[in-house]
């Protein structure tokens, strides 16, 4: 998976939820807590962008491995696909089908994640899409937003390395 | 004696070792380093600059490594702000996964599942850097001999409320502050009304500037006197 991958799936993902948001939508309802949904108003569209772009996935998949795979189980589609939420998956299915290293050091999967998906078939990931649970979650902290967003001369790569550091994973 | 021979070939005649072994040397020729991340037993020494010599001269052309112990990063001064930048980058990639039971056991490296991983994470980290391991801000010795530190207490985790990093403070270090935001320029958010005033307040001024371009100012004639 190419850089370019990462980007298009940020900037499609985040670019939603901040219109949802400025449309009066609860931060609860795109999965998000009010101090980020509060930094990422704070920003106007090119800054939304400008955060996006950046060599790392800024959501991840929701801790609970459960209903992951509850998600990808079902038998057939019960609502509409959730273009967002396919899009999401495609990537992590794609990343499970190369080497579990890449999945783990670019998607931060586990194990038992990336089994998960690499059982997957297409069908199932499409299934998973139009279940209408949001499977993912943001990565990063509030306060990525505000900087990545407004430092209109810091380059993608010191972008990438913020993201990291404010990697929400990391167990603090 | 025949015995000793035996138990020494053991990790060379295991591919896994010998496939680990080779991407290691890639990052760092240091024999003693090596012995102790491959947890190789002492004994076997000169087995392993034998084969250090014979993977170099394969893969990379030359054989070259450092003297000495590296001992590891004991020196006060040592953490500067761009290798403590460069170690919060490298542990949140290393605790980014989710997976777990991948802990150290007090044996020192004897998992090679961790060896993997901290070979891995240090790639990805030339990658994002786009660096190369004689370049890099931190080097494989120092990344790998820090990650022991931190899981042995020897460090500790802290957060920064300003740009919401993770970072770690070493004992011995003599900068405490936040690396992510010393390196990246971050400006100071503040919070409440009262930091704001406290934020204003420490703002350079325009004195401060004046002075400054007084002193390098190429026009000004007290520097062409310096420079005469």
């Amino acid at each position: 998976m190419m850089h370019a991958d990462f980007e298009t799936e940020n900037i499609q993902l985040l670019t939603s939820r901040w219109e949802r948001l400025r449309a009066g939508a609860l931060p609860s309802s795109v999965g998000f807590s009010q101090a980020t949904a509060a930094s990422l108003l704070a920003l106007n569209q090119g800054q939304v962008v400008r955060a996006a772009t950046v060599h790392r996935p800024l959501f991840t998949l929701i801790p609970s491995e459960e209903v992951l795979e509850n998600a990808l189980n079902t038998d057939q589609a019960r609502g509409v696909q959730d273009q967002d939420v396919l899009l999401f998956l495609i990537n992590r299915w794609r990343a499970a089908a190369g080497s579990f290293t890449f999945a783990e050091m670019y998607f931060c999967m586990s194990k038992s994640v990336y089994s998960l998906l690499k059982a997957a078939t297409f069908p199932k990931i499409q299934a998973a899409a139009s279940v209408g649970v949001d499977l993912m979650t943001i990565g990063v902290r509030p306060q990525y937003f505000t900087h990545a967003g407004q430092r209109f001369d810091m380059e993608t790569a010191h972008r990438t390395k913020l993201a990291i550091c404010n990697s929400t994973n990391t167990g603090y | 004696m025949r015995k000793m021979e035996n138990a020494a070939d053991d990790w060379t005649t295991n591919p896994s070792v010998m496939l680990r072994l080779e991407k290691i040397i890639k990052l760092s020729q240091r024999t003693h380093f090596i012995l102790e991340l491959l947890a190789l037993p002492q004994r076997d020494i000169s087995l392993l600059k034998k084969h250090i010599k014979i993977l170099c001269e394969r893969t990379c052309g030359f054989y070259n490594p450092p003297r000495g112990n590296s001992g590891g990063p004991t020196r006060p001064n040592y953490f500067t702000t761009k290798i403590r930048f460069g170690l919060s980058v490298l542990m949140s990639l290393v605790n980014g996964s989710a997976d777990d039971g991948l802990s150290d056991d007090g044996r020192g490296f004897g998992s090679g599942e961790i060896v993997d991983r901290l070979v891995n994470t240090y790639h990805l980290y030339l990658t994002l850097s786009k660096t190369t391991p004689d370049e890099a801000d931190v080097s494989f010795e120092i990344f790998v001999y820090s990650w022991r530190n931190i899981h042995l207490g020897q460090a500790v985790m802290d957060h920064c409320e300003n740009c919401g990093s993770i970072h770690y403070i070493f004992h011995n270090s003599p900068a405490q502050g936040c690396p992510v935001c010393c390196q990246l320029k971050l400006a100071v958010i503040p919070k409440t009304p009262s930091h704001a005033s406290e934020v204003w307040a420490k703002r350079p001024t325009a004195i401060r500037r004046q002075s400054f371009v007084g002193k390098y100012d190429h026009t000004s004639e007290a520097s062409h006197a310096a420079f005469a």
